[in-house]
């Protein structure tokens, strides 16, 4: 089995959601089903945004983010989360 | 398929407490409340029971571990009693343990009890819910809203519905529950907010606002089941058991794109296995009144949808005509729904067979709550864990053996 790498794909919002109840350093969270053009589906956060701009279909990129802190012992996890790919002028 | 549970057995008491904030009542109270009720109805006392079924979701509130605090609070002699969990269909497993135990013949009279306290949390929503699969390392910080949410967005999505009109629908859905809730002395949330009230309340997880989201309970219910047989030996008009389906997805909703988010796969599959059980042909035709999880307005649209009662992408059509309302062709939700009548976990699907029941009695109380149409069947389902991948329960009840 060969290692597919998906950091360099596009994907598609299926759903989404911003959600004011769930936990955020950013609230509201922001994060839905992302369906890959060549295969795949994975749920990840959504950033760099806001809800005005989240529609079904519209395209996202991979963008490597931290995900958690823990300053007390120094460490740090980072995951990728979707950015929308946003048209010129928008 | 295999012969199924049809009219097997049949319910001959049900007990259901008051939903809501019982500050004042602890889970054995709760317990021993739901138990009295239904042993009054079936005419029975503890020495006649032989084996019994606990359902409670979440353990850490106040509950307990295992079959013990049934047991103890009920002072059951030396019986077997398994706790069951299995999310929001853990009241409907433990009808499905008591009626299997019966129908096996390993028992003649069973209990299926469920309870929950979940407002002693101290906090709204629910505790965190694992499912295994997912870390928190990676994965969002999905709630049970946001992931209804998500369904809602995917829904509105497929069928060209914009936002406004979508959340019309499901407002409608959500004033007709607290209509059928205010009717209810049992139930939790009790007051009719107006449509433009629900549509306009605050956002928990967009499109949902407060409105769209049921109440989160204390609260215990309880069935008492025998033999088909032996059942008009307790009462004249017990309530026979015609279908209990439980369905897991393999979970490739969430991993897969076969899935379009905007109908429950699992819900469609038990829904036709338990019509093949009871013998149901055309379930919109023969279906009298329903019991679903409407945990989120739109979780109840889509399992119209799912459950093949209202066509893909119409149940808003029926939504408007009143289809569902308590005077409709099928009543859905008449004693309030999760929505208001409220959501012990643990309970709610001994809750909705108690509402089924009471129904096909002709005993709701009070009186006006009484469907006018004699219904003959009626249908419960629940479901839980994460969309795309989701446990569901359906069960058909009817008073004709």
């Amino acid at each position: 089995m060969e290692d597919y790498y998906f950091y360099d794909r596009v994907g598609r919002i299926k759903s989404f959601t911003s959600d004011r109840l769930a936990f955020s350093m950013d609230p509201p969270a922001m994060y839905g089903l992302i369906d890959f053009d060549e295969g795949g589906r994975l749920y990840l956060d959504i950033t760099d945004c806001d809800l005005d701009s989240l529609k079904v279909g519209s395209p996202v990129k991979m963008s490597l983010r931290r995900r958690y802190t823990d300053k007390r012992r120094g460490t740090y996890a980072y995951f990728w989360k979707a950015v929308p790919i946003l048209e010129k002028g928008e | 398929m295999a012969i199924g549970i049809k009219d097997k057995v049949a319910i001959i008491g049900m007990g259901c407490t008051r939903f809501g904030e019982l500050w004042d009542k602890s889970s054995e109270d709760l317990i021993v409340e739901a138990y009295k009720e239904a042993a009054q109805d079936a005419g029975i006392e503890i020495k006649d029971i032989d084996a019994a079924w606990y359902a409670s979701c979440f353990e850490e509130v106040n509950v307990g571990r295992g079959g013990i605090p049934l047991a103890r609070a009920l002072k059951l002699p030396n019986i077997p009693v398994t706790r069951v969990e299995n999310f929001c269909t853990s009241g409907t497993e433990a009808i499905r343990g008591a009626c299997y135990g019966v129908a096996s013949g390993a028992c003649d009279v069973a209990l299926a009890l469920g309870c929950e306290k979940l407002k002693d949390t101290g906090f709204g929503g629910l505790p965190d819910l694992g499912t295994g699969e997912e870390s928190k390392f990676y994965y969002p910080n999905i709630t049970a809203p946001g992931m209804f949410a998500q369904v809602a967005n995917a829904y509105f999505a497929k069928y060209g519905l914009s936002r406004e009109e979508g959340k019309k629908i499901l407002a409608r859905i959500s004033l007709k529950s607290h209509q059928n809730g205010a009717m209810n002395p049992r139930a939790h949330l009790r007051r009719v907010p107006s449509l433009d009230a629900i549509i306009n309340a605050p956002v928990i997880a967009d499109p949902l606002g407060l409105f769209d989201c049921c109440g989160v309970s204390d609260g215990a219910a309880a069935a008492i089941v025998v033999r088909a047989d032996m059942a008009k030996d307790f009462r004249p008009d017990p309530v026979y058991v015609k279908a209990l389906q439980i369905s897991l997805t393999p979970a490739t909703g969430i991993g897969h794109q076969s899935w379009d988010g905007a109908h429950f796969e699992s819900t469609r599959v038990p829904g036709v296995k338990a019509y093949e059980e009871a013998g149901i042909k055309n379930p919109r035709e023969e279906i009298n009144l329903m019991e679903v999880h409407d945990c989120f307005s739109i979780s109840e649209l889509v399992t119209y949808e799912s459950l093949q009662i209202s066509p893909m992408g119409k149940g808003g059509v029926d939504v408007e005509n009143g289809f569902y309302d308590l005077d409709g062709k099928i009543p859905c939700q008449s004693d309030g729904g999760l929505k208001c009548f409220g959501h012990p976990i643990g309970a709610s699907g001994i809750r909705m067979a108690y509402e089924i029941y009471k129904q096909l009695q002709g005993k709701a109380k009070p009186e006006e709550r009484q469907l006018k149409s004699n219904p003959r069947l009626g249908l419960t389902h629940n479901h839980g864990g994460i969309c795309g991948s989701l446990v569901c329960s359906v069960a058909i009840f009817g008073n004709e053996s």
